[in-house]
């Protein structure tokens, strides 16, 4: 927990970086989905 | 051209009387309970709030049916074929802006009359802010009732549109009515909501005037 | 890449900085950089050095058991500032020769990282209620629905960055305010700004006519909305009293009359590229919109 403690800002990093990845695969598969409808 | 639609308002008014006793009604209503509820002292911030959240309340039940009964009347069509758009809309809002300013002095004279602690410290001050303000809203709400005037639920919606739209009028208005009743009103503390409200009433009707047409013809 | 150096990039003052917020209370080591002068002292594992700071400040430095310190280096790391003797030790270095730092925020500390991405939010999200504004005009005088669906994906997307800004702006007034909600006026005006475009969402949905007549209805409502955008935006929280930078009639710090920027050059570098980027996000995100509703109203010709 220390660790965790003294790197706190790593972890908000890390946080932030699933967030981002998360909504970006969302758009990319939407985007995706979209295009096959378009055709 | 703007003077018969006008009229016809004003006729129609006076025959009916819907507006004017439904209004002070109202004012009369609110005013008593707030008496009520508010038992102590009230100081100038509250005082201007709930003055100004009656008039806000007030002008919406006032001035709402000014489109949504043209269409209920099935006249809509009538004054589409017979008037411009343009004489439509400054017919209906120099009404609706005198129907507003008459409500601000009923309201005026209702709050002096109820309560002891509603004392205008500056008569001009007081009386620039409150006629800027009534301008605003009346602007706000004549464009408004023309858009929801053919929507589901016109009674909630306008609300719900025009109080947000009113907020930075609030702002300005509130807080200059707030000094105008303290002991030694400052013109150094208005000066900005004074160009706010002047501002906002000029881009308001500006673009209300130039956009009508488009909510108007079919 | 941007968020990661706005997220990784070290914030760190002076030696100011540091005996200021001892004197306070608020912390006890404060992340400052310096460049470390020549040893003048060094006994059993502790070495004095006299260093100065970013604002050029010369003082002497305690640093003990940090062996590797070197006279000529660059360090980022944590300071006390001892009251009693009016010296600075440091405690421990997270850096050495930093490319890139961003300023020390008096009272804000790693909290002020979040300017990069609450500020550049509130931005995109009047880009996109200004382009909103501009499709409702095209609309109106083109008469082409096209243009319905563009304003509407705009405006869409500026609500989502508006909720977005509001979600950080109170998680960081959590932190550095006490509370989620403090009724700032900032606070207040972008709470009716949501409401002023979840009303034209709804107002777009209540509407019963044709689908040409409910577009230009919607339209003009969008414009009329976008009247008050700059009063609520700029004009109240500049007036009004804030807790934001800007208000109680002082110079905000980036979107002001006399065109300076009151921001650190780096911190201001990576806040108009983040504004950038989130544009681009924007972007995207509204053409995905636009696509989505397109598709749907071909695979379902009755919609409306």
């Amino acid at each position: 927990m220390d660790y965790l403690q003294d790197h706190s800002l790593y972890v908000v990093a890390i946080i932030a970086t699933v967030i981002w990845l998360g909504v970006f695969i969302f758009m990319m598969r939407m985007s995706n989905r979209i295009s096959k409808l378009e055709k | 051209m703007i003077s018969p639609v006008l009229r016809k308002e004003m006729r129609i008014e006076l025959r009916s009387r819907y507006g004017t006793s439904a209004v002070i009604m109202f004012l009369i209503v609110t005013v008593v309970t707030i008496a009520f509820a508010v038992q102590e002292k009230l100081e100038p911030s509250f005082m201007s709030a709930f003055f100004w959240i009656t008039i806000f309340f007030g002008t919406i039940t006032g001035l709402s049916r000014s489109f949504v009964s043209e269409e209920e009347r099935g006249t809509a069509l009538l004054l589409k074929l017979y008037a411009k758009p343009e004489s439509v809309y400054w017919g209906k809002f120099i009404y609706n802006l005198l129907l507003s300013l008459s409500l601000g002095i009923t309201a005026v004279l209702i709050f002096a009359f109820f309560f002891k602690e509603y004392m205008i410290k500056d008569f001009l001050m007081f009386f620039l802010q409150l006629i800027l303000g009534l301008v605003g809203t009346a602007a706000i709400i004549t464009i408004l009732s023309a858009l929801v005037a053919r929507a589901a639920q016109k009674g909630a919606l306008l609300p719900v549109l025009a109080l947000p739209l009113l907020f930075p009028l609030v702002v300005a208005v509130t807080d200059a009515t707030r000094i105008s009743m303290q002991i030694s009103p400052a013109w150094e503390g208005v000066r900005g909501d004074i160009l706010v409200l002047f501002s906002f009433d000029v881009a308001l009707i500006l673009v209300s005037y130039v956009l009508f047409s488009y909510v108007w013809r079919d | 890449m941007s968020i990661y150096l706005s997220l990784s990039t070290p914030v760190a003052g002076g030696f100011k900085d540091a005996a200021m917020l001892k004197m306070l209370g608020v912390a006890s080591t404060t992340p400052v950089m310096v460049s470390l002068g020549p040893a003048v002292s060094s006994q059993n594992n502790s070495t004095q050095f006299s260093a100065t700071d970013r604002f050029g400040a010369e003082r002497k430095l305690f640093a003990k058991n940090l062996l590797n310190l070197k006279s000529g280096m660059v360090v980022v790391g944590d300071c006390t500032y001892d009251a009693g003797d009016s010296t600075y030790e440091l405690t421990n270095v997270s850096r050495t020769d930093p490319a890139i730092i961003f300023p020390l925020v008096q009272g804000l500390g790693e909290l002020g990282r979040n300017i990069l991405f609450h500020v550049p939010m509130s931005f995109v999200a009047f880009i996109a209620f200004l382009v909103g504004t501009i499709n409702s005009i095209q609309l109106l005088r083109k008469n082409d629905l096209k243009y319905d669906l563009r304003a509407r994906a705009a405006s869409a997307g500026g609500l989502l960055f508006t909720t977005l800004a509001t979600i950080t702006g109170s998680i960081w007034a959590r932190f550095s305010w006490g509370t989620f909600w403090n009724w700032d006026s900032r606070e207040t005006s972008i709470l009716v700004l949501l409401l002023i475009y979840v009303a034209y969402f709804l107002l777009r949905q209540l509407l019963e006519d044709s689908e040409e007549k409910k577009a230009r209805t919607a339209a003009v409502y969008n414009i009329i909305a976008f009247v008050t955008v700059p009063f609520l935006m700029f004009i109240l929280p500049r007036i009004t009293r804030s807790l934001h930078p800007g208000g109680n009639g002082m110079e905000a710090p980036v979107v002001n009359l006399s065109g300076k920027t009151h921001i650190d050059p780096w911190f201001s570098i990576f806040l108009w590229i983040n504004v950038v980027c989130f544009a681009i996000l924007f972007y995207w995100m509204r053409d995905l919109f636009i696509r989505i509703e397109t598709a749907h109203q071909k695979r379902t010709p009755q919609y409306n």
